[in-house]
């Protein structure tokens, strides 16, 4: 196991840097390049550009270069100072940016993702022991209503309701009085508050997937030979459901997670965009638009980084979880 | 004589029991599933409606209308001033409130629009093949019947999601079967193979999962020339996307198979010198057939619902070309919700759609192991 | 809809008024009313213009005239001791600048508006804006924190009067030292990355070009000195220059000419900027966004408040303690203590923000007008509705390049007979139904009503809809009936027309009724919006066809002050394509224009030449003339009002107004005149 870890972390620097310069290609990639629509902006504003100008700007900036040459000067910051560029648009170090939006994002992120578990782990146990029953069948209904629905339509559907009813669209994370003064013991409620329609919009769209997952896995494993065997040993049925079965079911639940701890960082960018919800996902958004490519680079690579990393570690729980994979891990 | 009657079907039936074969047997548990029947047979009826679907809207995608901008679903009437005269509609009326310029619609009660079957309208090609202007229903010349309301262009709502299932059914369909396809096939060659494979598989996944979709959609619909139908640049926006989205698949097959490959059954299999795509395909898929018919049905209404978020993103399909993505994201306005709720109808389509696949799903989930 | 003829009839007027003014006697500050006699030294110039002279607080009741009073969180930092008394804070009693308005107001309270970040910054930019002379809804310009100014015989020579005694958001004060700063070391150097502005330049008649100079008189007068004649100076600096001084005494501890280039650097990093250039433009520039820069604006960014970045979630602007300002009765102005800015990432949160009344004052569209009716109690705003001065609605209007790349369309989008079939291919009623929800008519791109260059003619011209005429004249243009139904070019090839815009410019309803129109005369027709920034490289390359959005003409009440959508100045609207770079570049870039669009260019040149504004005026109608001949750009719906919600209590907000980038759009309401009832 070991020796399996310490691989498999020699291979995390080349699949990085692999990575990064996919990422890099990839942001380019759409016509134009922050010139064009700092340009773009500036003559709205009754600038006039001659060729030479935007060839000057482009000198500036840097831009003037083939991608590779930008990329390998980025990647040599980075690895040299630890500097990740400026991001052009807000003229301000790319770090800088990030950092006054992590940990909200990864507060917000990590509540909504416990809420997610906590809710369809119960959920999907209860659905697959009482298989076509009226609660099975209720939550498959609400499970899939969540998950049919988009999310952007959700979320405005529910902040006009909550408007109607309540006056209050509760739009954002924090109302006005958190935005003046910060975040304190105080005004905490009105901070949860401000959760409910982003649980239950991201929630309900992660939830489904898992309750599914969870029931279809646990419907597998209960017929299996080994749960008969078990029970005629007069094994608990507490211990055959939570020791055995529940383990085996969660296995793909646990692969999934390296994408999980990746949405940490920028998911659900379009229901962050609705609901007004201040973290990386839409700066990502903005940053890959106007083509910000230091800005979306970093933090695209830091997903990476986080997606690598998530695998590790799914591995790991995964080989914690099913003894089999240990094994087969030990032999090869 | 009875008692010899009744074990002999008793036997016959054990005996034709053990002797169907596999599918047959799986067919027949698929039947008992209620739930998925009656889901199949909506599935179907949605499938059919999109075949037919320029014969039975009564409207085409550019019947734009002035005189019923966002007007409400019309009232179908039998009894005018207490007389039946079969099914009607009354003209429509657009006022504005004097005072607060709002639009209000009211019936004209002086007019009065039979609706009829099979009636002429709009010309279309039924199949993409056959020219006729036959459609299912429609009223009488100089009225509109709306079912589902009209849209911010005056159009029938209802024919556009008629006609929007047409993308709507079958698009995405595609789109996820290629990306479960590559995933099972993927994620199996890794998880049953193992070692260096194993890795380069691996890493290759992690790289694809960290690609960033949007810049990808905004260079494909860049570079896409303009004269290629949007129905047509979203059928292969999907294409390219499923291309790269089945690596959440491929890792959960390659977990499973790493915990499976070492079971007693396979590896007597592969002593008996079974070839490697049997094995996967008729040993080991089979044995977690319940999470891929899980994820495939889940995948179904992720492809739509990422269909409706490219056009939030102004990527995916434009109008006049409709699909549910298009009218949900048309729906989304504060506007919309409050004032003209009726265009949230297309929503329940979605609903309805995703609930079928799912409980065909489950029927499915049940036929698979038919012995139980 | 009354409202905005009555405005756009004020333009009128105001034009005619504004243009003869030009000649050499400029308009006086209406507002600040002239108690004292100008001092000698002024009465002596050789044309005397009437100047915004030097005001005492007149005040009816009481008499008094140096009897100030503050808003009561600056009293009590003066009862603290930690702010200078008001009196001291206010430049000299006679200098001070008096605001008029209907209703004298009363301190308190915050104004809440929604903004999308930095982007935003030039909504709160225009709102708190203080140029040296500012617009008057009649359009002519006022003296704002010049306290008036002279201008010699030929209009070469203009000199221009502070305010004794004002200061800076700081405290420290506001001289002739900070224009002369503004104008020789960030203006001529490019300190914040722009060119100098066509404000500050003149040409001859023999057409060289050449830039004012700035004088220095004494402390509070300065002079500026052209070449040639400059009528429109102050008018193009009210448009073009806006403010014109900056803060010498802080640039000099940043700017690298003052402190050297490795400190400038290591100050840049500290301010959190790349290096000292993007430091520049950053402060230099959109400077109000920049805490601790001091300003003259009412509301300014303090280094130390919280909330004092703009591109946080929540925006704080507060209150100019040296604000500059008084009403009639000596209040110090502004009266709101505070503009707050809440960060929104979709259109749909303002619409919310301003039904659960969070929101003071927006514009919204008319789209939402219902549910903004539905709850109107609960949100408790009102609606203002402000002219506007656009020849046609952004996305009803049609660009067709005049220099599009391909031969054959380059002949056909230059016949006249191909644009008027595009123009009567649409039926203008159906069409402004549907996309205006009824709300505006159908129309010809065209001068609004009461606007210069105005006529019913032009306004209805190739307005009837006429799809077999449409017909006739595609066949008169050449064009041959395919296989296909579809018009092709006579050599057999297809021809396409295809349409551009940009993604955020709601242009997908038009565009789609277009194509509707288009394709039942025959023309095929292909509609495609990409991003606005690689729309503006389409145009800048001259790549672009048929272009919907993104400018009108005429975005300006003026298009002598204004020309660049009207007359291909440089690369900006889409139907002059490259006109624009041929004139920019002096004829090194580009396409040559032809016929009457070269006769448009020349007719500029003409007006850029005159020196007496009547003759400005009639050549600006010339070019009108040739814009009514030829209808380089289809319009087919009027451009609607402004809609405004405004808070119900917000007393002093203009009922009628025009909303343009002149009138710094919802600048001209004077927000620091505004107060809650």
């Amino acid at each position: 196991m070991r020796d399996y870890i310490l691989k498999r972390i020699l291979m995390f620097i080349p699949t990085v840097l692999l990575m990064s310069v996919i990422v890099f290609f990839i942001i380019q990639l759409p016509p134009g390049d922050y010139i064009t629509s700092y340009v773009s902006r500036m003559s709205a504003e009754g600038e006039v550009f001659t060729s030479e100008d935007i060839a000057r700007l482009r000198e500036q900036y840097g831009l003037d270069k083939p991608w590779y040459i930008q990329y390998f000067k980025w990647m040599k910051n980075i690895i040299t100072e630890g500097d990740f560029g400026y991001s052009f648009a807000y003229n301000r170090p790319v770090w800088t940016v990030i950092m006054s939006r992590l940990p909200l994002t990864v507060t917000v992120t990590l509540i909504i993702m416990i809420f997610t578990y906590l809710v369809s782990l119960p959920i999907g146990l209860y659905s697959a022991l009482h298989q076509y029953s009226v609660g099975d069948f209720i939550f498959t209904g609400i499970g899939f209503l969540g998950l049919a629905t988009p999310n952007f339509l959700l979320a405005i559907i529910l902040m006009f309701a909550s408007f109607k009813l309540t006056g209050d669209p509760l739009i954002g994370l924090f109302s006005e009085e958190i935005l003046r003064e910060g975040l304190k013991l105080s005004n905490l409620g009105s901070f949860l508050k401000h959760l409910i329609i982003p649980i239950v919009v991201i929630g309900t769209s992660n939830t489904c997937g898992v309750i599914r997952t969870i029931r279809a896995q646990m419907l597998d494993e209960i017929t299996r030979q080994y749960v008969l065997t078990a029970r005629a040993k007069g094994v608990s049925e507490n211990t055959i459901i939570y020791k055995y079965c529940l383990r085996a079911a969660l296995n793909p639940v646990v692969s999934g997670l390296a994408g999980s701890l990746s949405s940490l960082f920028s998911g659900s960018t379009i229901s962050a965009i609705v609901m007004n919800m201040a973290i990386l996902g839409p700066v990502l958004y903005e940053a890959l638009k106007t083509q910000d490519m230091y800005l979306a680079g970093t933090i695209l690579l830091t997903q990476g980084i986080l997606v690598v990393i998530g695998t590790l570690l799914s591995d790991i729980v995964l080989a914690w979880l099913d003894p089999r994979i240990r094994y087969a891990e030990r032999s090869s | 004589m009875v008692l010899q009657n009744v074990m002999d079907r008793n036997k016959r039936k054990e005996e034709e029991y053990y002797l169907a074969s596999q599918w047959t047997l799986m067919r027949r548990k698929f039947k008992k599933h209620k739930l998925a029947m009656a889901s199949l047979w909506v599935l179907g009826f949605l499938y059919f409606v999109a075949l037919f679907g320029n014969f039975i809207a009564p409207y085409n995608l550019v019947a734009y209308n002035s005189k019923i901008v966002n007007a409400p679903p019309t009232k179908i009437h039998m009894f005018h001033e207490g007389k039946y005269i079969g099914p009607f509609v009354y003209g429509i009326k657009m006022e504005r409130d004097p005072v607060s310029k709002r639009k209000m619609y009211i019936e004209n009660k002086d007019e009065i629009y039979k609706i009829k079957w099979f009636t002429h309208g709009s010309e279309y090609k039924l199949f993409g093949l056959i020219k006729t202007d036959i459609h299912l229903f429609g009223v009488e010349q100089g009225g509109v019947v709306l079912l589902m309301g009209a849209d911010s262009m005056g159009r029938d709502l209802f024919s556009r999601m008629i006609l929007g299932s047409q993308v709507s059914l079958t698009v995405p369909f595609a789109g996820a079967i290629i990306s479960f396809v590559l995933g099972i096939i993927i994620g199996g060659i890794a998880g049953y193979f193992g070692g260096a494979i194993d890795s380069v598989i691996s890493r290759i996944i992690e790289v694809l999962s960290a690609l960033p979709t949007i810049p990808l959609w905004m260079a494909l619909s860049a570079s896409i020339p303009p004269d290629i139908p949007v129905v047509r640049v979203y059928l292969y926006i999907t294409i390219i996307v499923s291309f790269i989205s089945w690596t959440g698949l491929a890792r959960i097959v390659r977990g499973k198979f790493i915990s499976m490959r070492k079971e007693d059954y396979i590896m007597a299999a592969r002593i008996a010198g079974v070839s490697t795509w049997k094995i996967i395909i008729k040993h080991m898929v089979p044995g977690f057939m319940s999470y891929l018919i899980v994820s495939l049905t889940l995948g179904i209404p992720g492809m739509i619902i990422g269909e409706t978020s490219m056009s939030f993103l102004g990527l995916g399909i434009r109008s006049p070309a409709t699909s549910w993505g298009v009218l949900l994201q048309e729906a989304q306005e504060i506007t919309s919700i409050a004032m003209h709720p009726w265009k949230l109808i297309p929503l329940f389509a979605v609903i309805i759609t995703v609930l079928a696949f799912n409980f065909i799903g489950d029927g499915l989930r049940d036929a698979a192991d038919p012995y139980k | 809809m009354k409202s905005r003829v009555i405005a756009l009839l004020m333009i009128a007027v105001m034009l005619v008024g504004m243009l003869t003014g030009c000649a050499g006697t400029a308009g006086t500050g209406s507002q600040t009313q002239p108690t004292k006699a100008p001092e000698p030294t002024k009465a002596s110039q050789p044309t005397e213009a009437v100047k915004a002279t030097p005001t005492t607080i007149p005040d009816s009741k009481t008499g008094s005239t140096s009897k100030f009073t503050e808003a009561p969180d600056l009293k009590a930092l003066v009862d603290a001791g930690k702010l200078p008394s008001v009196e001291k804070r206010l430049p000299d009693p006679g200098d001070i600048m008096v605001e008029y308005m209907d209703s004298v107001g009363k301190y308190g309270e915050a104004f809440t508006f929604t903004y999308s970040g930095k982007n935003a910054q030039w909504f709160y930019g225009k709102i708190t804006e203080e140029p040296l002379f500012r617009f008057k809804t009649d359009g002519t310009i006022e003296p704002n924190v010049a306290k008036g100014f002279d201008v010699n015989e030929d209009a070469t020579v203009y000199t221009v009067y502070l305010r004794k005694g004002m200061k800076w958001s700081d405290g420290m004060p506001f001289t002739a030292d900070d224009v002369l700063f503004f104008y020789y070391e960030m203006c001529i150097p490019e300190t914040f990355g722009k060119s100098l502005w066509d404000c500050f330049k003149v040409k001859d008649a023999q057409g060289n070009e050449s830039i004012a100079e700035f004088e220095k008189v004494d402390d509070y007068t300065f002079k500026v000195k052209f070449q040639a004649p400059k009528p429109t100076f102050l008018e193009e600096l009210a448009i073009n220059g806006k403010w014109c001084f900056a803060p010498a005494h802080w640039y000099k501890q940043i700017l690298p000419k003052f402190i050297g280039e490795e400190e400038a650097n290591k100050k840049a990093k500290e301010m959190g900027y790349s290096d000292a250039v993007a430091m520049g433009k950053e402060t230099g520039y959109y400077y109000w966004n920049v805490p601790g820069r001091p300003t003259l604006r009412p509301w300014v960014v303090f280094e130390n408040s919280p909330n004092n970045d703009c591109d946080g979630d929540y925006f704080v602007m507060e209150r100019n303690p040296y604000y500059w300002k008084v009403d009639e009765k000596g209040q110090q102005l502004p009266y709101i203590d505070e503009l707050r800015f809440i960060k929104v990432s979709d259109p749909q949160q303002t619409l919310l923000k301003i039904l659960d009344g969070t929101v003071d004052v927006a514009a919204v569209a008319y789209a939402d007008y219902d549910v903004l009716v539905e709850n109107m109690e609960r949100g408790g705003y009102e609606f203002v509705e402000w002219a506007s001065v656009s020849w046609a609605d952004l996305v009803s209007q049609l660009h067709l390049n005049q220099t599009v790349k391909d031969e054959k369309k380059r002949a056909l989008f230059q016949n006249p007979d191909f644009r008027q079939a595009l123009s009567i291919a649409v039926d203008r009623e159906e069409y402004a139904e549907i996309i205006s929800d009824g709300f505006a008519q159908g129309r010809q791109a065209a001068p609004a009503k009461g606007a210069m260059g105005y006529s019913e003619e032009w306004a209805n011209k190739w307005t009837e809809y006429n799809p077999e005429k449409a017909k006739q004249l595609l066949e008169s243009c050449g064009l041959v009936m395919g296989a296909d139904g579809y018009y092709d070019f006579a050599d057999g090839t297809d021809f396409v027309l295809n349409i551009q815009t940009f993604t955020d410019a709601n242009a997908d309803d038009s565009a789609e009724l277009l194509m509707k129109y288009f394709g039942e005369v025959g023309i095929k027709t292909t509609y495609k919006p990409v991003d606005r920034s690689v729309l503006d490289n389409m145009t800048t390359s001259n790549d672009h066809e048929a272009v919907l959005a993104p400018v009108t003409p005429a975005t300006t009440f003026s298009i002598i002050l204004r020309p660049d959508t009207v007359v291909p100045v440089r690369n900006y609207a889409p139907w002059y394509g490259a006109v624009g770079n041929w004139v920019a570049s002096n004829g090194k870039e580009g396409v040559e224009p032809t016929g009457d669009l070269k006769k448009l260019c020349e007719l500029y040149d003409q007006l850029r030449a005159a020196v007496n504004a009547k003759e400005k005026e009639k050549i600006a109608l010339e070019m009108l003339k040739l814009h009514e001949k030829n209808i380089w750009v289809i319009g087919y719906m009027e451009a609607l009002p402004t809609l405004i919600v405004k808070d119900k209590k917000i007393k002093n907000f203009p009922e009628n107004s025009i909303f343009c980038d002149e009138f710094r759009d919802f600048g001209i309401a004077h927000f620091q005149c505004l107060y809650y009832e």
